[in-house]
């Protein structure tokens, strides 16, 4: 298991789960990354209608 | 030298009749990989099966009464109020302890209970570290007391899984419906099931970080979630049950297996991170019961779920030294301690209740052993003197505080509250102490607590303990109380129908106990008529024809038992004695077997195995089987009768014959009927009705004449002798005895006495005393032979109504008599 590679998604699986605290540690890294990435996608939208206006 | 390390995985509720039905679908592939590397079994657990109190006697091989762990609650340090039970009430070491004392560094995950941490040389994590009581949008405060040593809690709260945060995709394999039906996802049943999947995450990750990352020599890490998962989903399974809707059943019969395969893949990354040369126990402190033995209700009672409990849970032991792919019987939850102690070359306490498992071990050595573990001094890492204490006496100063006017009390709900919970406690307690054979212990707990409550459950306990202690007019008295109370009851509240019939059960049983088979059947029946998957009642109606040498319907009534538990061992042997009887020699011998597969201290079992194959002619396996019949139950007379004439006869062997002829001829002498009454009272109008039945009673001669009389057995007369109770205890053990109690009503019996005495008609207490003092004695005779069978003659009935009471009690003498084979 240890060398397998894993696509870690935000919405998570119990195999991460089961992977005990480095599947935890990998899947809120997930949530944080899509967090940043909607956060910025947020603002540079945000961005854009303002230079629209 | 490095040691090798131990890890022990409890799961809680695991059970092998789900496990093998998913391996058998290659659904749980780490667990049946592991099952091929090492040993494996049953683990009895033992009544009553609590968790708290059973994780505490595997880490411990203490049963409650010793160890302290009395159910799932506790007062609080105040006196005010009730809490989940702390680690702190824990009396002895457990297993952490020990190895602390040794200078072994444990670690310690979510054991139950173990809040508040103790302060080993490890890591501990405590029950609570899981559990999250606030919404997610409030900080998750971790209680101190949660996590030792402290530096590590700020490492280890990062691993907790808050229930909020679980997903839908995680909660798919249980409920699959979930991803198309957004109103399921706020039901009650998934909501459990998303909390439970949160906490095992949490445990499981505390666990990989502390394999991974710390040293250690000892790990136990304790899951509760399988037996969540199975009070939650159980009941939908399939198959289906009538009084499943059709919708819950589509929604969650998914739950029970998901929850497995979710922990054979954590099982999968524990073996992935543990090195090879750990020895892993995986282990369960009870089963769970599953298709057609689920109970169908759940009692409205304190601890009513663990009805769905089953007896037996899971044993696995893989290692280095540990034999592969092998089973094992007669596992208990009180061995493991032992065993493990045996395991890493340490001592085992003698006042420990478990045994060792020496047969999971491919070369075992000779264990060592020391008094107690209690006694012997060292730094065992357990909280100070000063912060344990047993919470009820703690409670009981406060309630003295509070008497003499120092505290307030608590309001009467909360003070209600705590008495029933201390009463519960110490049911529990009594059911503990029944479990390990101490049954006067327990009744005189029961005693107490009935009598100041009159719970049904706790008089109904109490007459069973009556019954295996023979007081049998203790226990009909006590089944009249419940009658009534239970009448006086039904006025204020409905019927109960979660208790079904128990009342006519308890009758059932008494008519048993005392052998009036005629009258228990049809009770028994009737009640089987209401309940027809009751195990027990199939069991002792299979008993009854089995006694009355009804073999075919022995058979079949063994056969339906099995059909609900297919392990029970009594079942087992039963079907075996009704095969065997009908000559059915093959049936009879895997019948035997498997008795002893999953019970190997069944010392009748051996017996009946080699009775069998000595009818087959195999003489040499029929020795081997009496040999251990005797080895476990030294005192047992029928296994030398059959190696006597084994050793004389058919493979000579003078020696050894004449070790089981001087047995016998010290142990065997011959079948003795007492009749036992009161002496000085006239019994002569019931003694001629029973001469004209042809039952000749012996009386006025010694004692030893009457002994000697009594085996000269002329055809179909029946020969007994009359032994008054002051008497009871001179007769000599060597006889094998039938006892028939003459009854007379109490106030009958003292008229009499007085007419005899001619004194005054009136009843006093010394006499009554006496008649005590008299009852006792018979009493303390019969409960110190305990394979003397009882049967109790009502005088009044045997003159109202001796056609009907004749033949009962000519039955019973004449299945003792004629009849030598069976026991």
């Amino acid at each position: 298991m240890e060398n397998k590679e894993y696509i870690v998604t935000p919405q998570g699986s119990l195999g991460l789960l089961a992977l005990g605290h480095i599947g935890i540690k990998k899947w809120r890294e997930a949530i944080n990354a899509n967090k940043k990435n909607q956060d910025s996608k947020a603002t540079n939208e945000r961005t854009r209608e303002d230079e629209k206006k | 030298m490095k040691k090798n390390k131990i890890l022990l995985l409890g799961w809680d509720a695991a059970d092998w009749k789900i496990i093998d039905k998913l391996i058998a679908e290659s659904k749980m592939p780490a667990l049946q990989r592991l099952i091929h590397k090492g040993v494996r079994g049953n683990l009895k657990t033992i009544d009553p099966p609590l968790s708290p109190m059973l994780w505490t006697s595997i880490a411990t091989g203490f049963r409650a009464d010793k160890h302290g762990i009395s159910g799932f609650i506790e007062p609080t340090t105040t006196g005010d109020g009730l809490r989940p039970v702390t680690s702190t009430s824990r009396k002895v070491k457990a297993i952490w302890n020990i190895y602390n004392q040794e200078g072994w560094k444990s670690n310690v995950v979510g054991w139950w209970p173990s809040n508040p941490v103790e302060p080993i040389n490890g890591v501990m994590v405590s029950n609570f570290f899981q559990v999250a009581n606030k919404p997610i949008s409030e900080p998750w405060i971790m209680q101190k007391g949660t996590i030792h040593p402290e530096n590590l809690e700020e490492t280890l709260k990062e691993f907790r899984v808050h229930p909020h945060e679980i997903t839908v995709p995680m909660v798919a394999p249980f409920i699959p419906n979930i991803m198309s039906d957004v109103e399921l996802r706020s039901n009650k049943k998934t909501i459990g099931v998303i909390k439970t999947i949160a906490n095992s995450a949490s445990i499981h990750a505390a666990s990989t970080y502390l394999i991974q990352e710390t040293e250690w020599d000892f790990m136990a890490i304790y899951h509760d979630a399988i037996d969540h998962f199975c009070h939650i989903g159980m009941k939908f399974n399939a198959p289906k049950r009538e009084q499943i809707k059709q919708e819950d059943f589509d929604n969650f019969n998914g739950i029970v297996e998901a929850g497995y395969r979710y922990h054979d893949l954590m099982l999968h990354r524990i073996l992935d991170i543990i090195d090879e040369n750990t020895t892993l126990l995986l282990i369960s402190d009870h089963g769970f019961y599953s298709d057609h033995q689920r109970p169908l209700h759940i009692p409205h009672e304190p601890s009513g779920p663990a009805v769905e409990h089953s007896p037996y849970g899971i044993f696995l032991m893989v290692g280095p030294g540990i034999k592969q792919n092998q089973k094992i019987s007669g596992a208990s939850i009180l061995d493991i301690t032992p065993t493990l102690l045996y395991h890493s070359g340490l001592p085992v306490g003698k006042d420990m209740e478990g045994k060792i498992l020496y047969q999971c071990f491919d070369n075992p050595n000779e264990a060592k052993f020391i008094p107690s573990w209690e006694e012997k001094i060292g730094n065992s890492g357990q909280h100070n003197e000063e912060i344990r204490e047993d919470p009820w006496a703690a409670q009981e100063a406060m309630n003295q505080l509070v008497e003499l006017g120092y505290i307030d009390a608590p309001n009467e709900d909360i003070s209600n509250q705590i008495i029933a919970s201390k009463r519960e406690s110490q049911y529990y307690i009594a059911r503990n102490l029944i479990n390990g054979g101490k049954v006067l212990e327990a009744i005189e707990i029961l005693e107490k607590i009935y009598a100041e409550s009159k719970t049904h459950r706790y008089g109904q306990r109490l007459a069973m303990c009556y019954l295996s202690k023979r007081r049998y007019k203790q226990c009909i008295d006590l089944i009249e109380d419940i009658k009534n109370s239970k009448q006086k009851k039904q006025e204020e509240y409905p019927v109960n129908i979660e208790e079904p019939m128990y009342l006519e059960y308890l009758y059932g049983l008494y008519y048993l106990a005392v052998n009036k088979l005629q009258k228990a059947l049809p009770i028994l029946e009737e009640i089987l008529a209401q309940n027809p998957n009751n195990f027990h009642i199939l069991l002792n109606i299979a008993l009854i024809y089995l006694e009355r040498k009804k073999y075919i319907q022995s058979e079949k009534f063994f056969i339906k038992c099995l059909a609900i538990d297919d392990q029970n061992t009594v079942a087992h042997h039963g079907l075996g004695i009704s095969f065997l009887r009908q000559n059915k020699y093959e049936e009879a011998i895997d019948e035997f077997l498997l008795t002893i597969e999953t019970n190997f201290y069944f010392p009748k079992a051996h017996y009946h195995l080699g009775e069998t194959l000595f009818k087959m002619n195999d003489f040499e396996d029929a020795t081997k089987a009496f040999e251990v019949a005797i080895k476990i139950a030294p005192n047992m007379i029928k296994p030398h009768e059959w190696l006597f004439t084994i050793y004389s006869e058919k493979i000579i062997n003078r020696e050894l014959a004449e070790r089981s002829r001087n047995f016998l001829s010290k142990n065997k002498k011959g079948k003795i009927i007492v009749f036992n009454g009161l002496e000085g009272i006239d019994y002569s109008p019931y003694l001629k009705i029973l001469n004209d039945y042809k039952i000749k009673i012996i009386d006025k001669a010694e004692l030893d004449v009457r002994v000697k009389k009594a085996l000269n057995q002329v055809d179909d007369l029946i020969t007994a002798v009359f032994v008054p109770s002051h008497l009871l205890h001179f007769l000599p053990t060597f006889y094998q005895y039938q006892f028939v109690e003459l009854l007379l009503p109490e106030k009958i019996i003292l008229e009499k006495l007085n007419q005899v005495n001619n004194k005054k008609r009136s009843i006093n207490l010394n006499q009554i005393n006496e008649l005590n003092r008299i009852y006792e004695l018979k009493n303390t005779w019969l409960e110190s032979n305990p394979t003397v069978k009882y049967y109790s003659l009502n005088c009044d009935e045997l003159i109202l109504n001796h056609l009907e009471e004749l033949p009962r009690l000519k039955e019973f003498l004449d299945i003792f008599l004629k009849f030598k084979e069976i026991n």
